[in-house]
Order: structure tokens, then C-alpha cells, then sequence
């Protein structure tokens, strides 16, 4: 093994045990200042042991200039979905956060990309993917709450919103930096991870959104830089068949409209049935297809609505109407129940109208909520 | 490079469908809370000293997650409460199981018991009360079980319904 390659190896066990002993310190900004002060000299260390070899400097500026402009393009679109899901009010720029946060935070990015890009450099089997690792780990163990996981939601914000796009992440950062230095790696993470704490108000975008965004933008300026440079492939991309265009654009359409439906903030949404009280119409574990209820779509006896009461959804049959003071109260009844619900719904109420069912789908859902409820 | 290209999209896919599991929006009934009172006797023309003591017990079979409560009244220990939460799919029970004494030491003090209930909602709760022994003898103790089945879930608002259980104790004759 050569002198190189026992530093890089003896160096990442270190810079992997010092990440790991993040997981220990409680507190945001402790964890924070903690892993910026391992990774820091990690970095310099890395950049004074490992020998590093040079990237061909073409096309440098321009693919640098067009990650800072796709991160912005990407948190500008976040901001649009603002106008439809609202806003929330993130942490005011302060010094302490400032210093606590968003300092801690950019020396993480810029010494993670440079130790990335060292390792990268060095060109054997493993590299690539001892590289690929530390961001990783770097990422899921600085900017996730591993520790104290107790219910589904904390355990879906570590995978969902920091796992999954970490190893899309990590795909692009690879590449960039092996083609073309640290500095594209550098500005498009800054601007899509340091944007809620400098501008006051984030968009409300509900996580299943945000995750699969997260997962996808990556990939899609990789994508765009790869065909905008790679010229040989461009020319061979015109032998390939129309049938990988089809299915190519058939796969694309099936994953954005998964994401429509699982978010149900369009027209269509999706839930899962996770009681008996419809049995024999819509079992447990059977996912349902709703349309939302479009202002005066007519309700009828015999429905089956998606309603919401007391921050609850429900999927039960319309037994009953009547009008009483110009206000429609709708009687709702679970198939399998031996009474009527309590009281009754409104319009409202009303979230939709179920159209369909797709058996089963749903179990993988109820079974990750089980595995966590249940501990 | 083509192999890698087929190893994200097949990452993607899974990916896809891990985060539509997780994120899917799942249907939910609202926990059925029932508040309950248990009153031991206080007939006490012929002396009878009747009440409940040592710790009450609580099972259920609910899946709300949340706990079921249980205590007696500690001023006179003739009143005990029980705060049902666990209750949230059709057929699920929760058991309480208190324990009644006689404390009296005379021979007349001899009590025979009767346990009557309330409900304020028979359609939302079962519920069954059962004694150990109707005669309960000096210095003697039995148990009163309450059973509370849900009957149904209702859509509404957290559906609440009072259910009392009464055991009145008359001199044994």
C-alpha cells in the first residue's frame, strides 16, 4: 500500500470517529461548532498529507457560474411554492446565529468538498467511494437529529430530508469535483442549505415535496452540466432508440405524479386506510385515491368522503343529509361500525370524494408507523 | 457509465417509493377518552364500613397509545376514578380491577353487595361490572372488575362519555 493511500485511510477512520462523536453532543450549535472544529483541521491536514492532483481547468468558471445559478433558480422556485403553501417565520439573523449556525455550517461545506476533493484526486478503486462516504456522513451526522429518533416523523425528517438527498447529493458533488474543483460543489451547497437562515421566512412546502425536491435537483443540474460538456455522449445520444425516450418520460411523469399525490396538496391525493371501520369496502392496508371537492361538487348519500375533525382524517360513507339553516350537515358512518359517527360534518369538513382503491399499497406505511408506535 | 446510470435510476425509484411510504398521509380514528367514576357503599345504618383499598389495576388490549388511569380517592377511599384513553378500534377493552374491603368487626357488619352502572353513551361503551362475592363478611376483601368495550369510533370531535359504577352494600341478613 503506498504512503498515500495509508495517510488517506488512516485520516478518514479519524475524520469518521470524530464525525460519529457528534452524535453525542446535544444541542444544534454545539454539534455544529464541534464538527467544525474536527472537520477544519481534518482539511488541513488532508491537504497537507495527500498528495493532490490536479483537475483539468476547463469550463471551471462556467459550470461554477452555473451552480450558483441553479442553487438560486432552486430556492427562488421554493419561495413561488410559498405563494401556494405559505410561509413560515425561520430564526431572525442574529450574531448568535450568525456565528452559532451559519458560520459553523459554511467552514463544514468548504472543508467536507475540499477533504472530498483531495480524496477523489487520488484515483484508485476505493477512493471514489471513501469520498462519497464521508459527505455522506458528514451530512446525515451534522445536519440530522439521529440521536433520540422516537417517533415515525423524526425517523421520515432523517431519511426523507437528509439520507436520501445526501446519496443523490453525493452523486453530484463526485462529479463536479472531479471534473471541475471544489468551488461548484461549494457555492450550489452554501446557497441551498444557508438560505433559510439568512432570509427571515421559509416556505411552508410540506416535507413529502421537499424531500423528493431535495432527491431530484441534484440529479438535474448534474444532468444539465453533463450534457452541456460531455459532447461525445451528445452525439452518441442521437443513436440511441425513441423507446428509451418514451420510457425515460413514462418514468419521469409516474414519479412526479407519485409526488402530487402522496403530498395531496393537488387535485388528487392519496391515503392510506390504517383502520377496520370500512371494512369489506376499503380494508386496512388498501390505499385510496381522492379528488379534492371543488367548491359545489354535488355530495350524495351513499358517498364515501375524505373528511377531516379535530386535526384527524377520515374515510367513512355519507348515511344522511340535511340542510338546516342554510348549512348542509352531512351523517357519516364507518361500513364496519355498528353506530353512526357522533355528530355530523360540514361542508367544511369535507376533504374529498374517494374514487378508487389500490389493495394493500398502503402496509408499508402502516408497517413503518407500527415498527415506531409500537416500540 | 452506463451501469451508473442505471444504479441511480434504480435509486431513484426506490427512493421514490421509500419516500412515498413514509410520507403517505395515513387515515385515523380520534382516541375515544370515557371518564369513570367507581363509588364504593355507603349504606352505614348498621355500621358498615366498606371501602376500597390497596392499589387498582389496569389492562387493555387498546391501541391509542395513550395510558388508561386509575386511582382512589385518597380523603375517604370510597371513591376511585378512571380515566379511559387506550381505547381506539372497535372491540378494544380496558379491565380495571379494584379491590373492596370490609373493614367492620362486628358480627352484623356482614355486607351483601350489588353493582349497578351508568353510561352516558351506551352506544360509545360496553360496559360490564363484575363483583368476586356478593357477601362480604368482616375484615373480608373482594375484587370489582369494570370492563369498557368500545362499541364505535365515532368521526366527531374526541367522544366522552361518563361511565359510573355504583356498589351499594346492605346488612347481610
Amino acid at each position: 500500500m503506498t504512503k498515500d493511500k495509508k495517510i488517506t485511510y488512516f485520516l478518514s477512520a479519524l475524520i469518521f470517529a470524530a464525525l460519529l462523536s457528534c452524535l453525542f453532543i446535544s444541542g444544534e450549535v454545539s454539534s455544529r461548532v464541534t464538527a467544525a472544529l474536527i472537520l477544519v483541521p481534518s482539511a488541513f491536514a488532508v491537504l497537507y498529507f495527500i498528495k493532490k492532483r490536479s483537475t483539468p481547468s476547463i469550463n471551471k468558471r462556467t459550470v461554477l457560474l452555473i451552480s450558483a445559478v441553479f442553487a438560486l433558480l432552486y430556492v427562488a422556485l421554493l419561495y413561488l411554492s410559498g405563494l401556494k403553501f405559505g410561509f413560515l417565520r425561520s430564526r431572525e439573523l442574529t450574531v448568535e446565529v450568525f456565528f452559532g449556525n451559519i458560520l459553523p455550517i459554511a467552514l463544514i461545506i468548504i472543508s467536507v468538498e475540499i477533504i472530498r476533493r483531495v480524496i477523489l484526486s487520488q484515483r484508485w478503486a476505493f477512493s471514489s467511494a471513501l469520498s462519497y462516504l464521508i459527505g455522506i456522513t458528514a451530512d446525515v451526522l451534522i445536519f440530522s437529529k439521529l440521536v433520540g429518533i422516537e417517533k415515525f416523523t423524526d425517523f421520515m425528517d432523517v431519511v426523507g430530508l437528509h439520507l436520501l438527498p445526501a446519496i443523490t447529493g453525493g452523486v453530484l458533488y463526485g462529479y463536479l469535483s472531479k471534473r471541475y474543483g471544489v468551488y461548484p460543489n461549494i457555492a450550489f451547497r452554501l446557497i441551498t442549505v444557508l438560505y433559510s437562515y439568512v432570509i427571515p421566512y421559509t416556505p411552508a412546502l410540506p416535507d413529502a415535496l421537499l424531500s423528493f425536491s431535495k432527491l431530484f435537483v441534484p440529479l438535474l443540474l448534474l444532468l444539465f452540466i453533463d450534457l452541456l460538456f460531455e459532447k461525445k455522449r451528445r452525439f452518441a445520444a442521437r443513436r440511441k432508440s425513441k423507446w428509451r425516450f418514451v420510457l425515460t418520460g413514462g418514468a419521469i411523469a409516474l414519479m412526479v405524479s407519485t409526488v402530487m399525490i402522496i403530498s395531496c396538496q393537488f387535485r388528487f391525493g392519496m391515503l392510506v386506510i390504517s383502520t377496520d371501520s370500512m371494512t369489506g369496502e376499503l380494508n386496512k392496508g388498501d390505499a385510496i385515491v381522492y379528488e379534492s371537492r371543488d367548491g359545489d361538487d354535488p355530495i350524495f348519500v351513499g358517498d364515501v368522503l375524505v373528511f377531516e375533525r379535530a386535526g384527524a382524517k377520515t374515510v367513512h360513507r355519507v348515511t344522511k343529509m340535511e340542510k338546516i339553516n342554510g348549512s348542509v350537515h352531512y351523517y357519516t358512518k364507518g361500513d364496519a361500525n355498528e353506530h353512526e359517527d357522533l355528530g355530523y360534518i360540514t361542508d367544511s369538513d369535507i376533504i374529498g370524494k374517494v374514487k378508487f382503491k389500490i389493495a394493500n399499497l398502503g402496509y408499508p406505511s402502516i408497517w413503518l408507523r407500527e415498527l415506531f408506535d409500537n416500540k | 457509465m452506463k451501469n451508473r446510470r442505471t444504479a441511480i435510476i434504480a435509486f431513484l425509484l426506490c427512493a421514490c417509493l421509500a419516500i412515498g411510504a413514509g410520507y403517505a398521509t395515513v387515515s385515523d380514528n380520534l382516541v375515544v377518552t370515557g371518564q369513570g367514576n367507581v363509588k364504593a357503599a355507603t349504606a352505614d345504618d348498621f355500621n358498615l364500613d366498606i371501602y376500597f383499598t390497596g392499589t387498582p389495576t389496569k389492562t387493555t388490549t387498546g391501541t391509542s397509545g395513550e395510558a388508561d388511569e386509575v386511582a382512589i380517592d385518597s380523603a375517604d377511599n370510597d371513591t376511585a376514578t378512571m380515566t379511559i384513553n387506550s381505547l381506539k378500534t372497535v372491540g378494544e377493552i380496558a379491565t380495571f380491577t379494584f379491590d373492596i374491603h370490609n373493614a367492620g368487626t362486628e358480627t352484623n357488619s356482614a355486607a351483601t353487595l350489588l353493582a349497578t352502572k351508568t353510561v352516558g353513551d351506551p352506544s360509545l361503551f360496553e360496559v360490564m361490572c363484575t363483583l368476586g362475592a356478593h357477601s362480604l363478611a368482616p375484615g373480608a376483601t373482594t375484587t370489582l372488575t369494570v370492563t369498557v368495550k368500545l362499541l364505535r369510533v365515532p368521526a366527531a370531535d374526541i367522544a366522552d362519555s361518563a361511565v359510573s359504577v355504583t356498589v351499594e352494600a346492605t346488612q347481610a341478613s
